[in-house]
């Protein structure tokens, strides 16, 4: 499932995902891999930091395959990405359960 | 001359002109707060050229003028304003009315969708969303350290719980902003409540300030702070800044500044003309040290041979003697003196190491002077008072002998010569002898060397220090603390004198009248001058020579002059030139000096006089009015009663 600005969206395949993620423009996005589960910290500050944010994309994949462009094979909690994906962070665990790192890697990656 | 500093403070001109000129000016003092929330004081000096915040805490010595008035005030926030006082409750609404305009910028840049045909719309966009995720980021992390630091009063909660809402059960995951802003109002609440608790037990504090006065020469006494104690205030007294009016006190500290250095003069004049004499004596002493502790080494080293044999000896004969009752009850008491002679001399012989010591160290010591054998090898004075506890405890020796000697000549009647002598031990009758003749004086000699060597300054001081007046302060509560003041041109004082004032907060005691324990105590120290141009009064120990004349009368004699100069005080001393000045305190004036040049008795002379370091050093040229020709003299001096306060500054606590 994806989350941007205006809501919640529909799942979205593999080929969405990538497309969504590279070809927007001018916006950060974030991406969740694991369950969704409300109780799980790393989710819980994902949401958090999204409403927090101005325009910035949240999307969640059960299947790290999904995004195994951006992981180079290591096995990520969370990563962030900068405008048209271009640019990345990739969050351990411990990383996407901090709001400040969270917000950190964010900030980081839009400046490109 | 009048003190005026310290000579430690002199003394530094010699090393750290370095380090003065590395000094800054520096802004005045904050007040001075205690572990009181909320509370503090500040001391500051009313004097004729303006007001000075005083920094109990600096490293400098304070000078004060001494006709000033010193002002203890005090603050005691409410306790809205100790919370509003305390940074948490600063960062707390920093970061809360930030919280609301992040939220609000948030807002904003949703809605704007800048126009892709138009870069610079575009771009700026882009700045903003950049700004405001910066922004979130150190929200974010003032927001941690908040939290950090109230963690002891909210166990429990992280960021992710108050962002989310979980810290006080009402969570969603929408609305972080609205859950921190929560948070941080409850956060402040409680900073509000937490003072109002630390600012409830102001009224079981009590507050007590007390002054005291050092003079440079006397005890220590209690002086009069307004509202803060009854003793009396004193008369108006303040010290004339140029002209030549003495208060009570100048008098006084000048009579006393006379008798002391004319008596140093007189010393120093003796010293001189008994210079030979003084010379021969000590050599003499020394010479009768070395022979005493010769001669005593001699006895107890020398009879030690066959001392225990014959003492052994004399008893068996005795107790093997067929006698009277009588004449066994004085038998029976020749036999216990002899024992007890055994067990002395036994004693005794463990002090020869140390005699022998004593008197090797007094054949060592090539001085023609009593100071010769005390600057001699360590450890000499400590080693003779030892061996003058040990032998000092052995006066029953002499009344013993005495007895011994008459028992054996009243036991002798009677008895065969072979009998009578083998009673008396010949080493015994030579012992007794020699300590007869010898040993009371020797004893006599160590006791009057070690009193004479050994002083006994630490009483003096001692009954200095006991002389403190203790005047009851009046306590007063933190609610009731109007200005304390100390008029200090009513307290008695002269230039030189030290000024202590001391603040405590403590606990009210459990019984009425019993104070409570001491929370904080501050104790300024200051030393009493004058400020900016002003005269010097004073009387220095000086050595004079005529210009021309005799051989005599060009000898450096010690004599008194009386001395009035002016000098002047930078007050504020803010760069190292003007620290300086301070510290070499120059003055001109005149002097007027008993002499001794001619053939009258009595010789006075004035002239000019020159002074350095607050008077610390004179010289001066002038003119003997009391002879005719070659009248002219010169001198160099010193303040003798300045060296003496410092010695006392150095040994008196709080001076």
């Amino acid at each position: 499932m994806a989350i941007d600005y205006d809501g919640i969206i529909p799942p979205l395949t593999a080929e969405e995902v990538k497309d969504r993620l590279k070809n927007k423009t001018g916006w950060a996005a974030y991406v969740f891999i694991g369950p969704e589960d409300e109780s799980d910290l790393g989710w819980e500050a994902a949401l958090l930091v999204y409403n927090s944010s101005a325009k910035v994309l949240l999307y969640r994949v059960d299947d790290p395959a999904l995004v195994a462009e951006w992981t180079d094979g290591k096995k990520p909690r969370g990563i962030a990405l900068g405008p048209g994906g271009k640019k990345s962070i990739l969050l351990n665990k411990s990383q996407a359960e901090d709001l400040v790192v969270l917000a950190g890697a964010l900030a980081e990656v839009r400046r490109s | 001359m009048a003190t005026r500093r310290s000579l430690g403070l002199r003394l530094a001109i010699a090393f750290p002109v370095s380090s003065l000129i590395g000094c800054a000016a520096t802004p005045p003092p904050p007040a001075k707060t205690t572990p009181l929330p909320g509370v503090s004081f500040q001391i500051e000096e009313r004097a004729h050229d303006g007001t000075f915040v005083l920094d109990p805490r600096s490293d400098r010595p304070l000078k004060v003028d001494a006709n000033s008035r010193l002002v203890i005030s005090f603050r005691v926030q409410p306790s809205d304003e100790v919370v509003q006082a305390s940074g948490e409750w600063k960062r707390a609404n920093g970061l809360l009315t930030i919280v609301l305009d992040m939220e609000k910028r948030r807002a904003d840049l949703r809605a704007v969708e800048p126009d892709p045909k138009v870069p610079e719309a575009v771009d700026k966009h882009l700045k903003d969303l950049q700004s405001h995720a910066d922004d979130l980021v150190k929200l974010l992390g003032d927001a941690q350290r908040l939290l950090s630091a109230s963690a002891e009063f909210d166990p429990g909660f992280d960021l992710n719980a108050v962002l989310s809402g979980r810290f006080d059960g009402r969570p969603d995951l929408r609305k972080p902003y609205a859950n921190l802003a929560r948070w941080l109002r409850r956060e402040i609440e409680r900073l509000h409540a937490q003072a109002a608790a630390l600012t409830a037990g102001r009224d079981k504090i009590e507050v007590t300030v007390e002054a005291f006065h050092d003079p440079v020469l006397g005890t220590r006494k209690a002086i009069h702070v307004e509202n803060y104690d009854e003793l009396p205030l004193g008369d108006l007294r303040p010290i004339d800044r140029l002209g030549l009016r003495l208060t009570p006190a100048e008098e006084n500290r000048l009579r006393m500044e006379l008798q002391q250095t004319e008596a140093a003069a007189s010393l120093i004049r003796e010293v001189q003309e008994n210079g030979k004499k003084l010379k021969e004596h000590a050599r003499r002493v020394l010479a009768d040290l070395k022979q005493r502790f010769r001669s005593l080494e001699g006895l107890l080293r020398g009879r030690r041979e066959g001392w225990t044999a014959a003492i052994d000896g004399a008893v068996a004969k005795l107790q093997g003697l067929a006698l009277s009752p009588e004449r066994k009850l004085i038998a029976d008491s020749i036999v216990q003196d002899l024992q007890a002679y055994r067990r002395d001399i036994e004693s005794l012989w463990s002090q020869i190491e140390k005699v022998t010591q004593i008197r090797q160290v007094l054949d060592g010591v090539d001085a023609t002077t009593v100071e010769g054998i005390l600057a001699g090898p360590q450890g000499f004075l400590q080693t003779i008072e030892e061996l003058e506890a040990a032998v000092g405890g052995l006066v029953e020796w002499l009344p013993r002998g005495e007895r011994l000697l008459k028992n054996v000549r009243d036991l002798a009647v009677g008895l065969t010569p072979e009998e009578a002598l083998a009673i008396q031990p010949q080493q015994v009758k030579d012992f007794l002898d020699t300590l007869a003749k010898d040993f009371p004086a020797t004893i006599r000699f160590i006791q009057m060397a070690v009193e004479s060597f050994g002083g006994d300054s630490q009483a003096i001081v001692a009954a200095e220090t006991l002389g403190a007046t203790d005047a009851q302060p009046i306590p007063r509560t933190l609610d009731n603390l109007p200005d304390g003041a100390v008029e200090l041109d009513h307290a008695g004082l002269t230039i030189g004198d030290r000024v202590s004032i001391r603040i405590r907060f403590r606990q009210k005691g459990t019984q009425p009248g019993e104070p409570g324990p001491v929370i904080d105590e501050t104790t300024l120290r200051v030393t009493t001058v004058l400020t900016g141009l002003h005269r010097q009064i004073g009387v220095n120990l000086i050595f004079a020579r005529a210009a021309t004349g005799s051989e005599d009368a060009k000898e450096w004699k010690p004599n008194v002059a009386a001395v009035a100069d002016l000098h002047f005080r930078i007050r504020k001393d803010d760069n190292r030139w003007k620290r300086f000045f301070n510290i070499l305190d120059p003055g001109l004036g005149v002097h007027m000096a008993s002499l001794d040049q001619g053939e009258d008795s009595i010789e006075f002379g004035m002239g000019v006089t020159a002074s350095l370091l607050g008077g610390f050093l004179t010289a001066g040229y002038g003119w003997n009015l009391s002879v005719d020709d070659d009248a002219d003299y010169y001198y160099v001096g010193i303040d003798l009663l300045d060296v003496l306060n410092t010695g006392k500054g150095k040994v008196l606590p709080g001076s």
